[in-house]
């Protein structure tokens, strides 16, 4: 009887998913209505560096229109892939998603909110800040309800479900009521990256990376947090400290990556997962894996919705869900064959 | 390293007192057995020891160190504990589970370092389970697993191992080996504590026995003074006759 697991090494796995994720990027570039050649990208590229953007209209759509959609892609890819490791490990359970917890319907709640408001109090910049403010306000509000309970996780995932649920009847109920204003709003739950900027970019970027390090940093605790709650204390994990960290990490990623591209859904349940599957549950080759899955997951949606039926535009959402649902489920079979899942 | 838990007191509501101020010393070397009813608060007196629980009286010294004191991290460098259930899902290898161990000695980054894998080799084959490092946690046995948890216990590389009925899920030869480990893990220097229900083996390992009643200590000595036909009637309210037919083994009929 063989019970060894087949999983792949997660350096390799890295190295892999770096290397498509740079080959995507530059195909990402090369793609669009005006087709360019790998010869105009660079020289784009080299343009640019050189401080010479404003004549050149290539550079002009490298750099204004397709390198900060790609970016964003991949920020929000990479964080939303993150907070869904963050979640799953939170909860021990692998089905869990950054949207379990009730950031989404929060910041849901606050676009919705917001848009009624525009142009009649505020600008519409402050969007997106009521948005992740009202996400984070959820999810506050949410930790705050579990932690009476004795069980922190499971008093999460239920305090979740049902402050979830609150919230999107509010939506639910202002879509109701949206009259004229109900394509932008269904536009915005969709999810989408159309209206990407180098703003949008310069908050996700360092968010993200800020994600990155401090998971980097809490992998070793994620791994024994694995082993249970009671355990983890026994071998000496702070288990508190830990859960509140990665709720913060989760709720403030997801909040924003909400906030500015809307809910788009799967990236973060489908890849912690399935690289879970692929290379093991050792957090430190996990919390790298995730952040690269997802941002070659996105970016790969995104360029397709952009692409598939131009000059239409797909929402990035319905396409995560279509390709990744498919996948999902043929990768649960794939591996119920050999071996039982997680 | 010496345990020392002094009139430690907890409850999880305020009006119910589970410990009562229990008093206790566990040396190196020693195995000390805590028997008791169920529900008489042996498992909370456990987790107060590591302060997983928090005790609401009374003190806890490591060699008069106030146990309370220290960060979690710390107290899992010294004490040890094996646990009465361990999640079976964990989808980690033996070796993996075994690294868990490691945690309280790692530095920011979690680097493995050569050390940790001398340590991991050396449970492997003090548990003789060389043979499943490779392995799914969640694939093995009952006995097997209850292995794998003493072995990532000892590579925390404490002085003292707290078991919380560590035998409960193992078959008679697998309890008798698991005890005869334990032994073994004194005689090297190891102060043991042992939650345990058997009160028919165990005490042929176990130096001291200590058995407990509604949160109080009833008795405490050596398992030949403890396990009185008095005392067992007063802790499990069952009548025995006791023979002792050998210098450690005895045998009691229950009416």
């Amino acid at each position: 009887m063989s019970c060894r697991p087949h999983w792949i090494s997660p350096r390799w796995m890295i190295s892999a998913l770096s290397l498509c994720l740079l080959v995507l990027a530059v195909t990402a570039l090369m793609l669009g209505p005006a087709a360019l050649s790998v010869r105009q990208v660079c020289q784009a590229c080299c343009h640019a560096v050189r401080g010479q953007a404003e004549y050149d209209p290539v550079t002009r759509i490298v750099l204004t229109t397709r390198l900060p959609r790609i970016l964003l892609a991949m920020t929000v890819g990479a964080g939303l892939a993150m907070s869904g490791l963050a979640a799953q490990t939170l909860l021990r359970n692998s089905l869990a998603s950054p949207y379990v917890i009730g950031v989404s319907n929060g910041a849901a709640v606050g676009a919705v909110a917001a848009m009624f408001l525009v142009g009649k109090w505020i600008p519409f910049g402050a969007v997106p800040v009521l948005s992740a403010a009202s996400g984070l306000m959820v999810t506050a509000t949410v930790f705050l309800f579990a932690q009476r309970g004795r069980n922190f996780g499971h008093s999460l995932l239920l305090t979740g479900i049902a402050i979830s649920a609150f919230c999107s009847a509010l939506t639910a109920g202002a879509l109701y009521l949206a009259g004229e204003r109900l394509q932008t709003l269904v536009f915005w739950l969709m999810g989408g990256l159309w209206q990407a900027t180098w703003s949008d970019v310069l908050i996700m970027l360092p968010l993200m990376s800020i994600c990155l390090i401090g998971m980097l940093l809490l992998a070793p605790a994620m791994n024994v947090a694995l082993a249970g709650q009671r355990s983890a204390r026994d071998l000496g994990v702070n288990v508190r400290r830990l859960q509140s960290l990665l709720l913060f990490f989760l709720a403030v990623t997801t909040a924003v990556a909400v906030s500015r591209t809307g809910v788009i859904g799967f990236v973060g349940l489908i890849v912690p997962h399935l690289l879970r599957l692929t290379i093991g549950a050792d957090h430190r080759g996990l919390v790298p894996a995730s952040a690269l899955g997802g941002a070659l997951l996105l970016l790969t949606a995104d360029t397709i919705a952009r692409t598939a039926a131009a000059p239409v535009e797909i929402p990035v959402g319905i396409l995560t869900a279509l390709v990744g649902a498919p996948t999902f489920l043929w990768m649960l079979q794939y591996r119920a064959g050999g071996r039982a899942g997680v | 390293m010496i345990l020392r838990a002094e009139g430690v007191r907890f409850g999880y509501h305020i009006d119910q007192p589970v410990l009562r101020g229990i008093t206790l010393e566990l040396c190196p070397g020693r195995v000390t057995a805590l028997l008791g009813p169920n529900g008489c608060g042996k498992s909370t007196l456990l987790r107060c020891l590591n302060t997983s629980l928090r005790p609401q009286g009374g003190r806890i010294l490591l060699d008069d160190r106030d146990v309370m004191a220290m960060a979690p991290r710390e107290i899992a460098r010294h004490i040890a504990v094996v646990p009465q259930d361990t999640p079976t899902d964990v989808p980690f290898t033996v070796r993996q589970m075994i690294m868990l161990g490691r945690y309280a000695h790692w530095d920011t980054w979690g680097q493995e370092i050569a050390d940790d894998r001398c340590v991991i080799q050396r449970c492997l084959e003090r548990m003789d389970i060389t043979s499943l490092a490779g392995r799914l946690f969640s694939e093995l046995s009952g006995g097997e697993r209850q292995r794998v948890i003493l072995a990532r216990a000892l590579a925390q590389q404490g002085t003292v191992l707290l078991l919380d009925e560590p035998t409960s899920h193992l078959d008679i030869a697998h309890q008798l080996e698991f005890y005869r480990m334990v032994r073994e893990l004194a005689t090297e220097g190891q102060a043991v504590l042992m939650v345990c229900h058997d009160i028919f083996v165990a005490p042929m390992f176990v130096d001291v026995a200590i058995l407990m009643v509604d949160g109080n200590l009833l008795s405490c000595g050596s398992a030949d003074k403890v396990l009185s036909e008095q005392n067992i009637a007063a802790a499990y309210g069952v009548r025995a006759q006791i023979s002792r037919t050998g210098e450690a083994s005895f045998q009691a009929q229950f009416k």
